[in-house]
């Protein structure tokens, strides 16, 4: 076999990966590491900050006339609307899950976020089954943090999507943690953080308890 | 558009692909690849007029990606490590998660040969060879976007072609077998 059959051949298992970042995104995040070296006096929460009032101003429209808001790219955070329409969320930190949640409504994911608490429940599933949560939403392996892809096509109409996103790091004597409330469950190593996403619909005018 | 996004817009097309292919065959985590490589166009981006100015800035994305990915896993073992991180469908208050699924680089019998053959070979070949095969670089753009010597870039891509060619000649004695 010559170098370069076996170089096509390594190559074809590859043909399929490709980037799934929009531009806009890759820009958006450039934009940010540039404040941030024009700013160094700031903190990244400060910086984060700035950009969160910032999005919530472009998501209002502000003046810009624009029908979707553009990408929103923060340290904790990432949220991108691609052009199919489904919606790539990638946490990174548990930080401002006010900011994720108007980021979301502002992209027509009709979303509850919060971030690490107990589980609820007291929720009103109505009836959804575990198929329809998985068509509204589906995880991404991630080194990195909770990466998770939202359909709002798939949400029921009237319907809201209660997103709870926590980590919690796995107890040196707990190796097989128990499915517990709120918290991931499954096979985990000791001393290791784990992200969880949770999920549930809930009805036309119905709420979520907490606690 | 300014021109300068315009032009970075079309090295983006034009090479997004190629690179993560290229992280991911050299770290086998095609997540974390993304997440890299991601950062690594965002600070292209950030210093454009000085990046779009470097012979190969293909190979500085990939380089700046492999950094990333380093520092993460420095500083993820420097912190806490990381067990289970995500992967898996969505988990309801309740429900067990499951387990993680794989990465889905390869399907066919051949295709995994050829991901485990790459497995075997020690970091540094696998990235040399990924940059030739990915991004077509030449010896002495490698060595520039590996820092090494260009002799050594060589002999790493001379191991790394012998050794996968073993493994696949070995591959196509197996199927050949009644």
């Amino acid at each position: 076999m010559k170098d370069d059959d076996l170089m096509a051949a390594v190559r074809q298992p590859f043909a399929g990966i490709t980037m799934t970042m929009p531009l806009d995104a890759v820009i958006a995040r450039g934009r940010s590491r540039r404040r941030r070296r024009r700013l160094p006096g700031l903190t990244a929460a400060t910086v984060s900050a700035v950009a969160g009032v910032a999005l919530v101003v472009s998501a209002l429209g502000g003046g810009t006339g624009r029908s979707a808001p553009a990408p929103a790219d923060l340290a904790a955070w990432t949220v991108v609307r691609q052009p199919s329409g489904i919606i790539a969320v990638t946490v990174r930190e548990l930080s401002d899950p006010a900011g994720l949640q108007r980021t979301l409504n502002a992209d027509k994911v009709p979303a509850v976020v919060v971030f690490d608490e107990p589980a609820h429940a007291g929720c009103d599933y109505s009836g959804h089954t575990l198929a329809i949560l998985r068509k509204v939403l589906q995880r991404r392996p991630s080194a990195t943090g909770a990466v998770f892809l939202i359909d709002p096509a798939a949400i029921p109409s009237g319907a809201r999507l209660w997103l709870d996103v926590g980590s919690a790091t796995a107890r040196p004597s707990s190796p097989s943690p128990q499915p517990s409330a709120g918290k991931p469950s499954g096979i985990v190593r000791p001393g290791l953080p784990v992200w969880a996403v949770a999920i549930t619909l809930l009805a036309p005018g119905r709420d979520c308890p907490s606690g | 558009m300014s021109p300068e996004r315009d032009d970075f817009a079309e090295f983006y097309q034009a090479s997004k692909d190629d690179c993560l292919r290229t992280v991911v065959a050299s770290t086998g985590d095609r997540q974390a690849a993304e997440d890299a490589v991601a950062e690594a166009f965002a600070r292209a981006w950030a210093a454009w007029r000085t990046v779009s100015r470097h012979p190969a800035p293909q190979a500085w994305v990939v380089r700046t990606a492999l950094n990333a990915n380093v520092s993460w896993w420095r500083r993820r073992r420097r912190e806490v490590g990381l067990a289970g991180h995500g992967a898996g469908p969505p988990w309801r208050p309740g429900a067990g998660r499951t387990a993680p699924p794989a990465d889905g680089l390869a399907d066919s019998p051949v295709d995994q040969a050829i991901m485990a053959a790459l497995r075997q070979l020690p970091a540094r070949q696998r990235e040399v060879i990924a940059l030739r095969i990915f991004l077509d670089l030449d010896t002495a753009h490698t060595a520039d976007a590996l820092g090494i010597a260009p002799g050594t870039v060589t002999a790493h891509l001379a191991r790394a072609i012998a050794t996968l060619r073993e493994n696949f000649m070995t591959h196509e004695d197996a199927e050949m077998q009644p």
